[in-house]
């Protein structure tokens, strides 16, 4: 329904590619006063209603603080969460979505699509990109009539591309008008934030859970060498470091200084990401507790607690916390249930648990970093069929179905008998369902994440318990919520600058003084650009 | 030995001279480790891509003979037939484009080759003009759309059918075919369809190798494309599909992986199975076209 962009247009939103970098600053820079003014208009929007959905009862009970909801096995009966077939059957809308995993059967040879499309009533075609491209191909979608969802990632002049191609959905979702879709209105404010642009509501969230990066700590190992895996001091946990590290038996303490840096600024308490005191923001690399946490994860390079290949870009980590090479690794919490599966198997003596951060020193407050409260947002095509943005509402509101409900195991698992067989109440897929249910709808809308490790209830309850320990302690990055068209264009340059200084301190090529430099450095280049306009977002959305 | 070999060698270059048996050994020893060198990184990419994870994590990603092989990763990556599929479609996209890209660059380059053919040269600074500026992602992607060739198989192969470097080394090569064989074909009342046909083309055949192993590999390997290009999955070819495999594969949750098939192979195996798969017919091709090859990298050598 859209007019097809004009030329200039089209290059303005490509910012991202390698248009931008010619045309660029000048376009930015026309930019930029009328994006802090949309963003003014953010504080007034009311974001949509939360009411949790109540369907379905956990059998480990989640907190008001984020704590996730547990499952030991999947509910016996199923509950059908959303009673009313989304559309006629004769509609067909079209999603482009970020592929991270092999690419499926097309629907004409895949039992799971044509299921979904079934119970939807409408039929999903799914453009699927790689991951790794979608940079390279978000420019060329956007310059065509756009799809009716799109997922958006990091994508620069995000405000003008909305503004210009995408609906405005706050008519159809704020407040109370959520409650139409159930499914959609259990996703937390926080994740609905994200969405706010331009003075209103521009997408659904694909959430994510307020626990983040942590600790894994092969508690099996640490105890068979007379440790306790949950140091409570800075001094016990360097104490930790040195007993677990034994190259004659190659094993190391630790994978990935970055990861170490950051768990050394948790042990302090300091702030994650951004500092932010009455709407002024400070990064935490200015603050003196990076350059103190540099410092000592510095030593312990120097002390030889690290994986010799440590510093080598994809070092396999995951395998080596597997096969005992290293003993503690920092990696998202959504890995837990990869490693369960990996590494639980019958006779085998790997245990893994998170380990808490211990105190700095006496005075500390440890925390931990907060996770981003949505992984990306799917923006609707503009149009002026209100019946159709309906349409669209009522089926991502069917992809948002939460675990435990009959839709879940739809959009999950496929087919019962099919794509998945029921084995001691838990869905598992077959060989079938495996190849076939790599058609990711739930990149579309999503639920909640569940605390589920299928045939490993004890697993599910040993997460649960340290999630109940650990997500009173997460501190959010205020700028999580927070858009700034500086760090969409420059994110991978800034953070390089920072990685490789970092990387070039830790292994003895600069000094800890150098940090100061960089940070210079990394202000000039785009820092304190970021810092600005996450300023000026702050005081449009508060 | 060495007071016999200068005598030998008398009147000869040092090249020729027989070698005494040390300066043998050194050879064949250099000679071997040069092939192992080569040699060594296929076999570790084949047996890689038949190990185990235990394995794969101590030898540090690098197996040079499986101790327990399986071929897990390539049914993994073979299951549902998506891969198969894009198989066909490379295979599909690399035969018609390279017999299209040969019979329109031949024909050009045979036409700029004749010193009387029309605007020649006017043609021929356009062909190199576009060696010298390409388009962009932006305006090659409207083009393609005002086209109408969006997720057609047309859009991997019509961009890029007759290339500047082609045509060049083409024509390099057909003007400097006997003009003689050419005039006597015409007095023998040859047209040019004739002579082009009849004469050019089977004597251009060490060219027309070399040029068409460039487009073969070209289009097998051309991924970029076909993801601008290509919205339906069915369509796409195999690089992009292979590609899916190799990209992320660390935000695989439980209730993505089946128990009951335990889990994926290792990330290493199937990267170095998707070598195997992606490098085969290439490897298949080459030997058939290698003797045509060497002679080929010669043309334009000395003639610039």
């Amino acid at each position: 329904m859209s007019a097809p962009l004009s030329r200039r247009t089209l290059l303005k939103l490509a910012g991202g590619t390698a248009v931008a970098a010619t045309a660029g600053p000048s376009l930015s820079a026309c930019s930029s006063s009328p994006t802090a003014s949309r963003q003014q208009q953010n504080s007034g929007v009311e974001l949509p209603a939360y009411v949790a959905y109540q369907g379905v009862k956990p059998d480990l009970a989640p907190t008001k603080e984020g704590v996730m909801s547990g499952f030991l096995r999947y509910p016996a009966s199923p509950v059908a969460g959303v009673p009313d077939r989304p559309g006629t059957g004769a509609e067909e809308l079209t999603a482009f979505i970020q592929q991270f995993r092999p690419i499926p059967p097309p629907a004409s040879r895949n039992e799971y699509w044509r299921n979904v499309n079934d119970k939807l009533g409408v039929t999903l075609n799914l453009q699927m990109v790689p991951s790794a491209n979608y940079a390279d191909k978000l420019p060329t979608v956007l310059s065509g009539d756009l799809p009716d969802f799109t997922m958006i990632v990091n994508t620069p002049n995000l405000p003008q591309l909305l503004d210009a191609k995408c609906q405005n959905l706050t008519e159809f979702l704020a407040g109370d008008a959520v409650k139409d879709y159930p499914m959609l209105a259990n996703l937390r404010p926080e994740a609905w934030r994200t969405t706010v642009f331009n003075g209103g509501i521009y997408g659904i969230p694909i959430p994510r859970e307020r626990i983040g990066v942590i600790w894994f700590t092969r508690v099996d190992l640490v105890r068979s060498l007379g440790f306790d895996p949950a140091p409570t001091t800075y001094q016990e946990f360097k104490e930790l470091a040195k007993g677990v590290t034994n190259p004659k038996e190659n094993r190391w303490a630790f994978h990935g200084p970055a990861g170490v840096r950051d768990l050394i600024l948790r042990m302090m308490g300091a702030p994650v990401g951004w500092q932010e005191e009455a709407g002024k923001f400070t990064s935490v690399h200015e603050l003196e507790q990076t350059k103190q946490a540099i410092s000592d994860t510095r030593e312990l390079v120097k002390a030889g607690y690290f994986h010799p290949d440590t510093f080598t870009d994809g070092a396999p980590f995951k395998d080596w916390i597997g096969a005992g090479r290293v003993v503690m690794v920092s990696d998202n919490y959504s890995a837990w249930p990869q490693y369960v599966m990996q590494y639980l198997k019958p006779n085998s003596p790997v245990q893994l648990d998170g380990m808490l951060p211990p105190k700095y020193d006496a005075g500390a407050k440890p925390n931990l970093a907060r996770g981003v409260p949505s992984f990306s947002t799917t923006v609707v095509k503009k149009t002026g069929d209100k019946e159709r943005i309906k349409l669209m509402l009522r089926v991502a509101n069917y992809l948002a179905a939460p675990f435990g409900t009959q839709e879940y195991l739809v959009n999950r698992y496929g087919k019962e008998g099919v794509d998945y067989t029921m084995v001691n109440g838990d869905p598992i897929l077959t060989s079938k369902g495996e190849v076939e249910h790599t058609a990711e709808f739930y990149r579309i809308a999503d639920a909640p994440w569940p605390l589920y490790e299928p045939g490993h209830p004890e697993e599910t309850k040993k997460e649960h318990a340290y999630q109940v320990k650990a997500v009173p302690m997460t501190v959010a990055n205020p700028a999580d919520t927070l858009y700034s068209e500086t760090y969409s264009r420059k994110r991978n340059t800034l953070n390089t600058l920072l990685d490789d200084a970092l990387s070039e301190v830790l292994q003895g090529r600069k000094d800890v003084a150098s940090w100061d430099d960089t940070i210079q450095r990394w202000r000039k280049q785009g820092g304190d650009q970021v810092r600005k306009e996450y300023e000026e977002a702050f005081a449009g959305s508060h | 030995m060495n007071t016999t070999a200068p005598r030998n060698t008398r009147g000869r270059s040092p090249a020729l001279a027989p070698a005494s048996l040390p300066a043998k050994i050194l050879k064949a020893i250099v000679l071997v480790v040069a092939c192992l060198l080569v040699v060594m990184p296929f076999v570790s990419v084949i047996s890689t891509s038949l190990a185990d994870q235990q394995q794969i994590t101590e030898t540090g990603g690098y197996v040079l003979l499986p101790d327990r092989p399986s071929l897990s990763a390539y049914s993994a990556i073979l299951a549902g037939g998506v891969v198969a599929r894009a198989l066909l479609v490379s295979v599909g996209i690399a035969v018609v484009g390279t017999s299209l890209g040969l019979a329109v660059t031949s024909a050009m380059a045979y036409s700029l080759s004749r010193p009387s053919s029309f605007a020649h040269k006017p043609i021929l600074m356009l062909v190199l003009l576009t060696m010298l500026f390409t388009p962009g992602i932006i305006p090659n992607y409207l083009l393609i759309k005002q086209l109408g060739l969006l997720n057609s198989w047309w859009s991997l192969i019509l961009p890029v059918l007759v290339t500047g470097f082609s045509v060049i080394v083409l024509r390099s090569f057909m003007i400097g075919l006997p003009r003689d064989i050419l005039e006597s074909a015409r007095i023998d009342g040859a047209n040019d369809l004739q002579i082009f046909v009849r004469i050019i083309l089977p004597l251009s055949k060490a060219a027309l190798a070399v040029i068409g192993l460039f487009f073969a590999v070209g289009f097998w390997n051309s991924w970029f494309n076909a993801l601008l290009y290509l919205n339906d999955p069915s369509k796409l070819p195999l690089p992009l599909v292979l590609r899916t495999y190799v990209v992320d594969n660390a935000r695989l949750g439980a209730e993505q992986l089946s128990a009951e098939s335990g889990v994926l192979p290792p990330a290493e195996s199937l990267q170095m199975a998707i070598l195997v798969i992606s490098l085969v017919p290439i490897l298949l091709v080459y030997p058939f076209l290698q003797r045509h090859f060497t002679k080929g990298v010669l043309v334009g050598a000395v003639k610039g």
